[in-house]
């Protein structure tokens, strides 16, 4: 009788050692920087009141952001999975444009529309005394701009998952549209929300570009932690690794946290 | 009153076209084939989806009329729906279920609560009012999904293929209470089913639909007595002609001959009953059957009581005979032999 042959014998060998491969080259820096920390100066370099300032400022805007994501980038997931509408593949693009694109490009697009002298800028300025460049609702704004996306991304791909005829069921009850989405849809696409928006989190929190672009780099005011690392870098090196391996282990974590729940492998819990 | 619909929708190559109404008390099984556009007529009666021309109206209240830019959308319209699969809310229990059409229009928690509890219990479901849906039984399920359709009270109820989903053995008992719980509703019934058992239990009207066109529309009795195509044919298990008649002769369109008793002209169908034919071995018995068709025996189902044999020929044909007869004649499948019918077994009436 045969029995059947153990389960790793049976993988290809040249698959297995290419994905080696690429577990190495993300491993690697990794290592580098764990390797090279000052473990004896973690204690002082992370009560040093800059650092302080710094990560409370990054976490500050980083949540902010989360929120505004959340409550912006929901209704436009919705919008973009629910409703048939012309230039729905342009306003998708458009919204996750972002992405793709260098973020200080996107600093610079924000500078020239909401700057003092942008195109929309002025018109704070002049009406309402608003200002953003240069202030910490400007590093909100450019970590919107670039976070968001993720998490409008993920809602929408659950969203497009979900059996639409359970919120077909919920109208012929006599349920509204809005009432639908609070008491069907939102329940259902749980997993994914929480997954978009630690992902927006997460990207709001590394980001660099953008913000040192349309907000500058003011300590307490708009130097977040990518900010205060990359300055870091130059005057003090080591205090630099060890703000870059706190980032990496906020990150790791909540990477680790949202396991698959990933873009488009939740499960779909409404669907027996 | 009556929910009446006229109307046409085409969706790419595929046009629904319907003209029938249901009065309240009256439940109308609409039976069809796959993709003869049942379920198409259920999203336009329910709301959620509209029709390109027509009117569907109920009660005098106009709910979807393209002309006079009148769409009732399906949270304002009063129907009830049953899906296939229910649908039932997974993460809610029974009663959050029932109660989900009276919360959704603003009654309070107490009292739609209060009301979904009487309704499970009319449905004999009060000891699993707090269960959660994935954990019922389906033909619990099916009773949820219906107390949760008539909890808002609807002056049209829609079922869809409400049976499909159970086992056989539960589907008996569950088909009988539906009639039960049906016969005590006050409002017009729509019945979607490719079943016809179901359309005898339940329903009073049958309309047939087949490729999105009204094949035939009344009673069970006058739909079963004259079918018009060969689907109904095929469902009630008869035999139906299509063809031309002149005097005492039936010329089908493959220009075969079929003897008549009455006088008939023009374009008719003419059924012949199973049970009425006889099958020979050979043509060379004289006998007073008018009819003899040549045939070759292609099955021969033994699941009843009574044979039914395919007979594939000039004539295709499905004679009903017993196990003894299929025994002494020795038929198999393979045979050549003959089917005789009587020409006042041959009933005709005009397409």
């Amino acid at each position: 009788m045969t029995r059947q042959r153990s389960r790793q014998s049976s993988l290809p060998w040249p698959m297995l050692a290419l994905a080696g491969v690429s577990v190495a080259f993300f491993a690697l820096p990794f290592a580098g920087l764990i390797w090279r920390a000052p473990w004896s100066k973690v204690t002082d370099i992370l009560s040093e009141k800059s650092v302080g300032t710094a990560l409370w400022l990054s976490l500050e805007t980083s949540l902010i952001t989360a929120l505004i994501s959340c409550i912006f980038g929901v209704p436009l997931a919705w919008l973009l999975a629910r409703v048939n509408f012309p230039g729905r593949s342009f306003v998708r693009a458009l919204a996750t444009l972002s992405m793709v694109l260098p973020p200080v490009v996107g600093g610079v697009a924000l500078f020239f529309s909401f700057g003092r002298r942008g195109l929309f800028g002025q018109y704070l300025n002049d009406w309402f005394g608003i200002r953003l460049p240069f202030t910490t609702a400007g590093v909100v704004i450019a970590q919107c701009f670039v976070a968001m996306p993720f998490l409008v991304l993920t809602v929408e791909a659950a969203i497009r998952q979900l059996d639409s005829r359970y919120e077909d069921a919920a109208r012929t009850l006599g349920a509204s549209r809005l009432y639908v989405f609070r008491r069907i849809t939102l329940p259902s696409i749980k997993p994914a929300l929480v997954a978009g928006v630690a992902l927006a989190w997460a990207r709001a929190l590394g980001e660099f570009g953008a913000t040192i672009t349309f907000a500058g780099n003011l300590p307490g005011t708009t130097q977040t932690m990518p900010l205060a690392t990359y300055l870091a870098l130059e005057s003090d090196p080591e205090a630099a690794l060890i703000l870059s391996l706190l980032m990496i282990t906020v990150s790791f974590v909540v990477l680790v946290g949202l396991r698959d729940r990933w873009l488009g492998h939740q499960r779909n819990d409404l669907v027996s | 009153m009556t929910t009446h619909f006229n109307f046409s929708v085409a969706q790419g190559d595929f046009n629904l076209k319907i003209d029938a109404s249901v009065n309240d008390g009256e439940v109308l099984a609409v039976l069809g084939p796959n993709g003869s556009g049942k379920s198409t007529l259920l999203r336009l009666l329910s709301g959620l989806q509209q029709i390109d021309t027509g009117h569907i109206s109920s009660r005098n209240i106009l709910w979807d009329s393209p002309a006079d830019d009148i769409f009732v959308e399906a949270q304002q319209r009063r129907v009830g729906v049953v899906f296939q699969d229910y649908l039932l809310f997974k993460e809610l229990s029974a009663v959050e279920n029932v109660a989900f059409g009276l919360r959704a229009q603003g009654v309070n928690k107490a009292t739609a609560t209060e009301q979904a509890r009487a309704l499970l219990q009319q449905v004999g479901l009060s000891e699993y009012l707090h269960k959660k849906t994935p954990t019922l039984s389906g033909g619990q399920a099916q009773r949820v999904a219906l107390a949760r359709a008539l909890a808002i009270q609807p002056h049209l109820l829609l079922l869809d293929e409400p049976l499909a989903a159970l086992d056989v053995a539960t589907r008996q008992t569950v088909r009988r209470d539906l009639r039960r719980y049906l016969s005590s509703f006050q409002g017009a019934v729509v019945l979607v089913t490719h079943d016809p058992i179901d359309a005898y239990a339940l329903a009073d009207r049958v309309l047939i639909l087949e490729n999105g066109q009204v094949m035939q529309i009344g009673t069970l009795n006058e739909v079963t007595a004259h079918p018009r195509s060969r689907y109904v044919a095929d469902l009630v298990g008869t035999n139906l002609i299509t063809g031309h008649a002149s005097g005492v002769t039936l010329t089908t369109s493959t220009g075969i001959t079929v003897v008549l008793a009455d006088q008939a002209e023009g374009d008719v169908f003419a059924v012949i009953k199973p049970q009425a034919i006889t099958i020979v071995t050979s043509n060379e018995l004289t006998s007073s059957a008018r009819n003899t068709w040549p045939g070759v025996i292609t099955d021969i189902d033994r699941s009843a009581e009574r044979c039914r044999i395919t007979l594939h020929g000039p004539l295709p044909l499905v004679a009903e005979i017993t196990m003894a007869a299929v025994e002494s004649l020795a038929l198999r499948v393979g045979d050549e032999v003959f089917a005789v019918v009587k020409a006042t077994e041959v009933e005709v009436y005009p397409r």
